[in-house]
């Protein structure tokens, strides 16, 4: 390996291994933050779930807020209603509270007193038929169990509220809760009032009013002194397919219970005011009855069931089956595709950079390589050229030393020296006009001067001039020329010289196989075509056309010891072209070369 | 707009003028009149006879002494409103907020699937955040009929203290309820809780959608008016004509209770849902409109009398708030009827008004037992019952010569034949549905 391949080498790797190390440290990179992502992803979906959870508690806590102070109003103004003419107060009051359905009274052991069993009104016979049988058969103030249980009022929630879990985002869920404050306060104020109001009655100052406020004032002594409070409770019975919802308080001393039964759809209409106005985007709350059917909602409730956030159960003693549930819609798209997205597209990248970095490296590498061969190739065409310049140069000093001393007698011997001063000056002089021509070339500045001209002739004439040096180089010269002229437009100066530069090519290297031919014929599409041949080694194939390359050379074993710049072909090949015409090398048969030299 | 408050002007200070002139301010915006389908009964046998109580209320003597209105407009914007519905609601609704007054209160509640409040209850003013919000009213969603009438509801009770106002909600609706409780009885149930706030609720059905029973059922126990409307094109007429009595009304809070002697029993109200106590019959009413009559039917059975006998019958007593005076106020009147063993002095006795009146009530009832037989696929049932009542009408008319009575009776006989071949088409049945309700509460503005 050489020293250049190897330091080439190491280029190499500098180059790749911090790309390659580049490339996967990114690609851990973009993994670790597509994790990073899904899981902040999965956090806040929790988080947000979480709060949603928080709100649900709250409205929970808000509707059993609402619905324990309608139930204590209700109970409070029963409670206060004076003994006597006690019947007409309840019609009054059944008729002017839009919460109250049916008022009853009834004994102990559940038969109703009133309404009575002879009312003739649909709503009064309509409580009997719904409620009578099951306040006969199992009054809810017997039931031991009942009272201490319906005496909750408040609201029973701190589990549900409590099992949700919280995290960082109760803050944000008491915030939005707290922008609903206000709403369920003044809901609630009203409530408060409503559940106790008689004010259809009062309000309009209408006769019953008048005897409302008579009865009073005729109702005995005795009834304004009170009574100790009774046991009280509210108790939700089902009845032909409905929910009812009654309220009683047993009055001892009189030996009867007074009773409410609510209006559940006036009441149900009031609690959307425990809803939020406002729900993040995506979230939804929905108040749900015992069937299942949604009374209120806020925000987004998706259509058919799908599993909520949280569910959860309002007071089961007085709303039984009703609950909150709150949903949110996580996006559509499996947790971490965003990563997983990012994660291809960062790879994308990664790579796309990789492949341009050892891609551009590549390119300088060949880009340095090229450069360096050039480089080479000039060094040593210097070198050659020196050396070739250098050759005749000896020679002609040697023979005019050799006449300066006059060491010479013989005039036969000294006219031989003269003439081979003159053969080499010549030499020298073709030595110069390669490498003038060849530099013409390089930059482009050859012009061709196109005359007519006789072929057959000129090649005589330049055979002739270099027959005898051929012959000194042990060339044996063939011409195959054709009797009759053949005409082509061509430049002189540059058809000589290529057919010089392929004799001195034979001379040069095939100087062992003894003969050159030179044949001249006419194309068949018109112009001519010159045939050099030589019966020297050949050309390997590989070498085939590089030899036609500048400064190119045929290894160093088949040209070892001969001298040349490697310019000659590549010139003669560039005057071929630059006439329109072509110069190729093809083996000959039964071993050498043959040079055609197309012109058109 | 400047043009429009010109006119305004000249036209109260016509009216301010028209009504000085007059001078004569009645006291009292309504009258209680107590009669009798004959003033002559037959003699020595028990015998029915119908009571009418009567309520003639005065058209309000000056449109600005009109007591102000507290009104929630609930409408629906689930998808089935989308396109021209919804245009004719949004124009209908802001022709309706022109009407009305700086002093008016209006709150507005849109629902689908939810339910949202664009304006919660407030003055009118100059009515332009109400007109920018009607204007930004789009279809869309579910329908949660429920929540929106409960909502309308909330708002109105926001000034329910204001007890010069007539607090009223507006509902408008295309489709079914499907988010919330969605039965007539639940919303009925609704609807009578709400008028014991004084709160009443005016339905229009809109298309072929709705559910009729619902809606009117609604109505009829808010004491509200109940419109079905089938083209969309009609919505402003009908806004306008709901406008036109909830700005007229007289007196609010309408307690009428009617005592019968001993030996006249009531049996029954004909049309309305009152309560009947013993001796004592009772119905109340949220509120009167000016220039209209509003009247209670009340079947009663007497005892037998000697010729020439005369009785009382009915002692009536109605108290109310006077909404153009704003007090409370009370009326009664009382009716006797005499006993002849002559058939013509019966005859010759008959009131045709409330032998009328009377017939349209039976009639109306016998419709909606007609709708409920046909929806139990019991059409022959229905078209009996029909022909039953309109031949015992019939009867009615021939024996008094009362061409009303004949007349209904006579257009009795072939809906019953077609109840029988056809059934009763979607609009039909809304259509029935409509008629009877406003013929039982004597709805002033209808569709036709």
């Amino acid at each position: 390996m050489s020293p250049v391949s190897r330091r080439i080498l190491v280029y190499w790797l500098l180059l790749l291994v911090p790309t390659l190390a580049v490339g996967a440290g990114a690609l851990l990179l973009l993994r670790r933050e597509r994790d990073r992502l899904a899981e902040s992803e999965a956090y806040a979906t929790e988080a947000r779930r979480a709060a949603v959870a928080a709100r649900a508690g709250l409205i929970v806590e808000n509707v059993e807020l609402l619905v324990g102070d309608f139930q204590a109003g209700l109970l409070e103004t029963l409670e206060a209603m004076p003994a006597a003419g006690l019947d007409a107060e309840l019609q009054a009051w059944e008729k002017a509270n839009p919460l109250v359905r049916s008022a009853f009274r009834c004994m102990l052991d559940g038969r109703i007193v009133f309404p009575p069993a002879t009312a003739a009104d649909e709503e009064a016979r309509g409580f009997r038929r719904r409620l009578g049988p099951l306040l006969e058969s199992s009054p809810p103030w017997r039931s031991p169990a009942a009272a201490p249980a319906a005496m909750t009022q408040g609201p029973g929630v701190g589990d549900a509220v409590g099992a949700a879990p919280y995290r960082n985002d109760e803050r944000e869920a008491r915030q939005l809760a707290s922008a609903n404050v206000s709403k369920i306060q003044s809901a609630r104020r009203e409530a408060q009032d409503f559940a106790k109001a008689k004010e259809f009655a009062s309000r309009s100052a209408a006769s019953e009013a008048d005897s409302y406020e008579k009865k009073l004032a005729d109702a005995p002594a005795a009834a304004a002194t009170p009574l100790p409070p009774g046991r009280r409770g509210w108790t939700a019975w089902s009845a032909d397919g409905r929910r009812h919802l009654l309220g009683w308080i047993e009055r001892a001393a009189a030996g009867e219970v007074r009773g409410v039964e609510v209006e559940l759809t006036a009441l149900a209409a009031r609690l959307g005011a425990a809803l939020p106005v406002e729900t993040g985007s995506g979230e939804g709350y929905a108040l749900r009855d015992d069937r299942g059917r949604v009374l209120h909602q806020a925000g987004l409730v998706p259509r058919g069931d799908p599993a909520p956030v949280v569910r959860l159960p309002l007071n089961r003693e007085s709303l039984p089956g009703w609950e909150v549930v709150a949903f949110l819609d996580t996006p559509a798209a499996p947790a971490g595709a965003a990563g997983s997205g990012l994660l291809a597209v960062g790879s994308l990248l990664a790579v796309i950079l990789l492949v341009a970095i050892l891609a551009g490296g590549s390119l300088l590498m060949w880009q340095a390589r090229q450069s360096e061969a050039e480089a080479a190739q000039k060094t040593s065409f210097v070198a050659n050229v020196s050396h070739e310049f250098k050759t005749p140069l000896t020679t002609i000093r040697l023979y005019a030393e050799l006449l300066e001393l006059g060491r010479v007698p013989a005039a036969e011997k000294r006219a031989e020296y003269l003439r081979t001063i003159g053969r080499e000056t010549q030499r020298l002089a073709r030595l110069v006009g390669n490498a003038l021509e060849f530099s013409r070339l390089e930059q482009g500045r050859k012009q061709f001067e196109r005359v007519p001209l006789d072929l057959g002739a000129e090649l005589t004439r330049l055979l002739d001039t270099h027959e005898p040096r051929l012959a000194e180089s042990g060339l044996r010269l063939r011409r195959d020329l054709p009797g009759a002229p053949l005409t082509v437009a061509t430049d002189r100066d540059a058809c000589e010289q290529i057919v010089l530069n392929l004799l001195d090519n034979a001379a040069k290297y095939a100087a062992a196989g003894g003969e050159v031919t030179v044949e001249l014929a006419p194309r068949p599409g018109g112009g001519a075509r010159v045939r050099v041949l030589d019966r020297g080694p050949g050309v390997p194939p590989e070498h085939r056309e590089r030899i036609f390359e500048k400064f190119h050379r045929v290894d160093n074993t088949l040209t070892a010891g001969k001298t040349g710049a490697g310019l000659g072909l590549s010139i003669a090949r560039q005057l071929a072209r630059g006439l329109g015409g072509d110069l190729r090398h093809e083996p000959r048969a039964d071993g050498g070369s043959a040079f055609i030299l197309d012109l058109p | 707009m400047k043009s429009s408050q010109v006119l305004l002007l000249l036209a109260a200070a016509l009216t301010g003028a028209v009504s000085l002139s007059a001078n004569s301010l009645p006291s009292d915006p309504v009258r209680l009149r107590v009669d009798v389908d004959r003033a002559v009964l037959p003699a020595g046998s028990t015998e029915r006879a119908v009571v009418k109580i009567g309520l003639d209320c005065i058209r309000l003597p000056r449109r600005e002494a009109r007591p102000p209105v507290n009104l929630a407009l609930v409408i629906d914007r689930s998808g089935s409103m989308a396109g021209d519905k919804i245009a004719r609601a949004r124009e209908a609704a802001l022709e309706l907020v022109r009407q009305l007054g700086p002093r008016d209160i209006v709150s507005l509640v849109a629902y689908d699937t939810g339910v949202e409040t664009l304006i919660p209850a407030q003055r009118v003013g100059d009515g332009r955040r109400l007109e920018a919000a009607i204007c930004g009213l789009e279809a869309g969603g579910n329908t949660a009929l429920y929540g929106g009438v409960s909502r309308g509801a909330a708002e109105v009770r926001r000034f329910i203290e204001e007890a010069r106002y007539v607090h009223r909600v507006i509902l408008l609706s295309d489709g079914l309820a499907n988010v919330g409780p969605s039965s007539p009885e639940e919303l009925g149930r609704l609807g009578m809780s709400l008028v014991k706030e004084g709160i009443s609720v005016t339905t229009i059905g809109l298309g072929l959608g709705f559910n009729e029973d619902l809606m009117t059922r609604l109505a009829l126990r808010s004491d509200g008016n109940t419109y079905f409307v089938e083209h969309s094109s009609d919505l402003p007429r009908i806004f306008a004509a709901e406008l036109g009595d909830v700005l007229n009304v007289v007196a609010r809070r309408v307690v009428l209770e009617i005592d019968f002697p001993e030996g006249v029993r009531p049996m029954a109200f004909v049309g309305r849902d009152g309560v009947i106590r013993g001796q004592r019959a009772e119905l109340t009413l949220n509120q009167l409109y000016g220039g209209q009559e509003k009247f209670a039917l009340v079947e009663v059975e007497l005892s037998p009398a000697r010729p020439g006998e005369e009785r009382e019958i009915a002692c009536a007593r109605v108290s109310y708030e006077d909404a153009v005076n704003d007090r409370a106020a009370s009326l009664s009147a009382r009716r006797n009827v005499s006993f002849s063993s002559s058939q013509e002095k019966v005859v010759a006795s008959a009131d045709h008004q409330v032998q009328a009146d009377y017939a349209a009530n039976v009639l109306a009832v016998a419709k909606d037992k007609a709708v409920e037989l046909v929806d139990a696929g019991r059409r022959d049932e229905a078209a009996a019952l029909l022909r039953q009542q309109a031949k015992e009408l019939r009867a009615i008319g021939d024996t008094y010569a009362n061409a009303a009575v004949s007349q209904s009776a006579a257009a009795a006989a072939p809906e019953a034949d077609r109840l029988e071949r056809e059934g009763l088409s979607n609009a039909q049945r809304k259509s029935y549905r409509a008629d009877s309700t406003q013929v039982k509460s004597q709805q002033n503005a209808s569709t036709r």
